[in-house]
């Protein structure tokens, strides 16, 4: 399966062990340029280990991995991570720790520069009053905002998004999905956002790839064309959607990884 | 991926089995090439060694260093547990023993027991005990003290719903929880006490490996003292294999699988 | 009797017990002869004469530079044999080993082998406190290193390949807490050792002038030197260690 000019994330019959078992055997899906797809799928089921892939933190043992057209290994610089918990450096300030990602890039930006980018990015996650607050004077919440900020202020091409929103409590996690959709909307990066809540993944995706257990393959891609913000109870095909969903996942955990 | 770790782990080992060898032979190498009284050659040494197991007078050291380690040993547990004892049923003195006495002993040199113990007790067996019990209390103290801190709380509760019988409670529950502690404390007690029996001993007694050990460097004799060096360690390694390790699972079996706490 | 709080209570009780020890030790002065148990006064007289006599401060400042320099050394070395050993697997046994190794050897030991080495100077002063301070960094550094935070590390390794930015961004700071607590007690211990290193092997110093105290049976000396040494770990500890450990604890407090 060769990458069409879109396709910016492209997986082609991957393969990984780890640990002594197998991970992924053939595991191919694509993403398109400015799509934010959801991977859903059971607990242990490899999605963050696909994240891990697509950035080059972890490599296949076969298949074909490109990004934006080349190998992880060329192109990790052009995505950033936001991981499920938010970890930041606790010896930073919020904005000390939004230029934390941009000091560890490189590259040749001054430090006006980049403290112009770490305000805008702040801004942005709607965290400029506290820009110079510490982590732990943060709650939950706003510290995965600033992990956000720190991600968007490196200016990549693609975020990865692992459960981000996981440790929140609900009523953090809707306001945060809402807030996510907007700066998607606005800034048009292309999202790959794993997630084990199949609510979550209704609300936010265009399109979401649904994993198995181990040995991991994609068993369905769902795409989802309602406008958002989306309210799952008022659309009957979402509503449908999530019917088969929950079926479908209630019986992968039934079989267990 | 397992086996491959193991494999760089037994990989490791033995290559730092060779370095050690590697050492060995530098040292060997070194000392051909300097006088004897700089550096002793590794036969020098381990002949030096085995004389400690042969003739009767440094048999005779050994034993009495090692004879006031136990003593200054068992002293310094006890006062240990003594002033945690009283810090514990004392609240009351609790900033006197840890504010006071606890950071006085535990700025004081060792040097300065040494050479205090000697003006006061003479050169003698009672001055080097003395010596080595005033440094090793604020050790076992810290220990069992860190012991009695951890006394689950909730357990003594129930110890006490139990019974009004103070010292029943204080029987079942205290102590066994305790325990390990004070046998960790004896152990690092044991371990520094054996480092710093030199020190003691070098103004304050004509027998021992202390004495011994700075007659040699008067007489400019480095295998002597290297061997002393050795031996200590050799008769560290063995009390704490025979005694103490098998006391400390006596008193903790729920950790027989746990690592051994402690220096 | 008014209920005063049990924390007023202990801190009355800890003062008292230092006015009752100090009068037991003068009464007990006055029976016992002097080089057996010099008085209070006497003892604070022979302080004072550090900060009369140039000869005597000179000796204090001697022991202050080779406990400084000791420490600078250890600390430098032993983090980065610390460092090697996280980054290159086999130098993490072999540390193992050396530490372990110069933890069983006595400071007297070493203190007498440093005199035959390198004589009766500052250089084996300085040696003999630096490789008891050793493995003390090694083991310390080595944990802290284990103890990084790994998601912290992979959020790193996330944004950059390069090592020496990771390293100086990330790695160095949350190393700073554990160095300093190291540091901490390599301060308390280096004291105690330099006083024996001195001793021996010196020309200069508090344990030289410990060791013809010694000789000359002056005990209010000795006891001078000693308290003079407390004092100084004491004043380091409250005025410098401690102020940077809440310093640094509160900015490293969890997030």
């Amino acid at each position: 399966m060769n990458a069409t000019p879109d396709e910016i994330i492209c997986f082609d019959r991957v393969r990984l062990r780890f640990g002594g078992e197998t991970i992924f055997d053939d595991l191919s899906f694509s993403v398109r340029q400015g799509e934010f797809v959801c991977i859903l799928g059971p607990s242990g089921c490899g999605k963050s280990t696909a994240l891990r892939l697509i950035g080059d933190l972890l490599q296949p043992d076969g298949g074909a991995i490109t990004v934006g057209g080349r190998a992880p290994r060329e192109s990790w610089q052009r995505l950033a991570f936001v991981f499920q918990s938010p970890r930041l450096a606790p010896w930073r300030t919020a904005i000390d720790n939004v230029m934390l990602g941009m000091e560890l890039r490189g590259g040749e930006r001054d430090g006006a520069q980049m403290r112009e980018r770490a305000e805008e990015a702040l801004a942005l996650v709607g965290l400029k009053q506290d820009a110079a607050k510490y982590p732990r004077m943060l709650s939950g919440g706003e510290r995965q905002r600033v992990a956000i900020a720190r991600a968007l202020a490196v200016e990549p091409q693609i975020v990865l998004m692992d459960e981000p929103f996981s440790a929140l409590d609900p009523n953090t996690r809707q306001r945060m999905r809402d807030e996510l959709v907007t700066i998607w909307q606005r800034t048009k990066k292309t999202i790959v956002f794993v997630t084990h809540d199949v609510d979550e993944a209704l609300t936010l995706a265009d399109r979401i790839l649904l994993f198995s257990n181990k040995p991991t393959r994609v068993i369905d891609q769902i795409a989802l064309s309602a406008p958002r913000p989306r309210s799952l109870a008022d659309d009957a095909a979402l509503a449908r959607h999530r019917a088969e969903l929950i079926a479908m996942f209630a019986g992968l955990e039934r079989t267990g990884p | 991926m397992r086996s491959a770790v193991t494999r760089s782990g037994l990989q490791a080992r033995l290559l730092a089995d060779a370095a050690v060898i590697a050492a060995i032979a530098a040292w060997w190498l070194a000392s051909r090439n300097l006088p004897a009284f700089v550096l002793p050659s590794p036969w020098a040494t381990a002949q030096a060694l085995l004389r400690f197991f042969t003739e009767p007078k440094l048999m005779i050291d050994v034993a009495a260093t090692g004879l006031r380690v136990v003593l200054s040993v068992v002293a310094a547990t006890a006062l240990g547990i003594a002033l945690a004892m009283l810090a514990y049923f004392l609240p009351v003195t609790r900033d006197i023993v840890r504010k006071r006495v606890l950071p006085f002993l535990n700025a004081m040199p060792s040097l300065g027991w040494a050479i205090l113990a000697v003006i006061w007790f003479g050169v003698s067996d009672a001055a080097v005990v003395f010596a080595q019990t005033a440094i090793l209390v604020p050790f076992c103290f810290i220990n069992v003290s860190q012991g009695i801190d951890e006394i689950d709380t909730e357990l003594v509760e129930m110890a006490r719903s139990f019974t009004r019988q103070r010292w029943l409670a204080f029987r079942t529950v205290l102590i066994p929880a305790v325990a390990p502690y004070v046998v960790a404390a004896a152990r690092l007690a044991y371990g520094v006490s054996w480092k710093i029996a030199l020190i003691a001993e070098l103004f304050g007694s004509e027998r021992g490996l202390g004495y011994a050990m700075y007659q040699a460097q008067t007489v400019a004799d480095p295998a002597t003292v290297i061997a002393i060096c050795l031996i200590i360690v050799l008769v560290f390694v063995l009390g704490d294999l025979l005694v103490l390790r098998p006391l400390y699972h006596w008193a903790s079996p729920q950790d027989r699988d746990k690592p051994f706490p402690g220096i | 009797m008014r209920a005063l709080s049990l924390n007023t209570r202990r801190k009355l009780a800890a003062h008292l017990f230092v006015i009752a020890l100090l009068a037991v030790w003068t009464v007990a002065a006055l029976r016992l002869p002097g080089y057996v148990l010099p008085a209070p006064l006497t003892v604070l007289e022979r302080v004072g004469d550090f900060f009369i006599s140039v000869k005597l401060a000179s000796h204090a400042a001697a022991s202050i530079f080779h406990v400084a320099a000791a420490l600078v050394l250890a600390f430098a070395i032993g983090t980065a044999l610390a460092l090697a050993g996280r980054y290159l697997p086999i130098t993490r046994v072999l540390i193992g080993r050396l530490s372990a190794f110069l933890n069983s050897f006595s400071s007297v030991g070493w203190a007498l082998l440093a005199i035959l080495w390198f004589g009766l100077n500052d250089i084996a002063v300085i040696f003999v406190i630096g490789i008891i301070l050793l493995p003390i960094y090694m083991i310390n550094m080595q944990a802290a290193l284990d103890q990084l935070d790994s998601e912290l590390l992979e959020m790193t390794a996330s944004f950059t390949r390069s090592w020496p930015r990771a390293f100086t961004l990330v790695v160095l700071p949350a190393l700073y807490p554990f160095m300093l607590a190291t540091t901490r007690i390599a301060f308390g211990i280096a004291w105690k050792v330099a006083l024996t290193a001195e001793l021996f092997g010196g020309n200069s110093g508090f344990g030289f002038l410990v060791n013809l105290a010694r000789q000359d049976i002056d005990t209010s000396r000795i006891f001078a030197v000693i308290a003079l040494m407390i004092v100084i770990s004491f004043l380091a500890d409250h005025l410098l260690f401690a102020p940077l450990e809440r310093h640094l604890t509160r900015h490293y407090a969890d997030a």
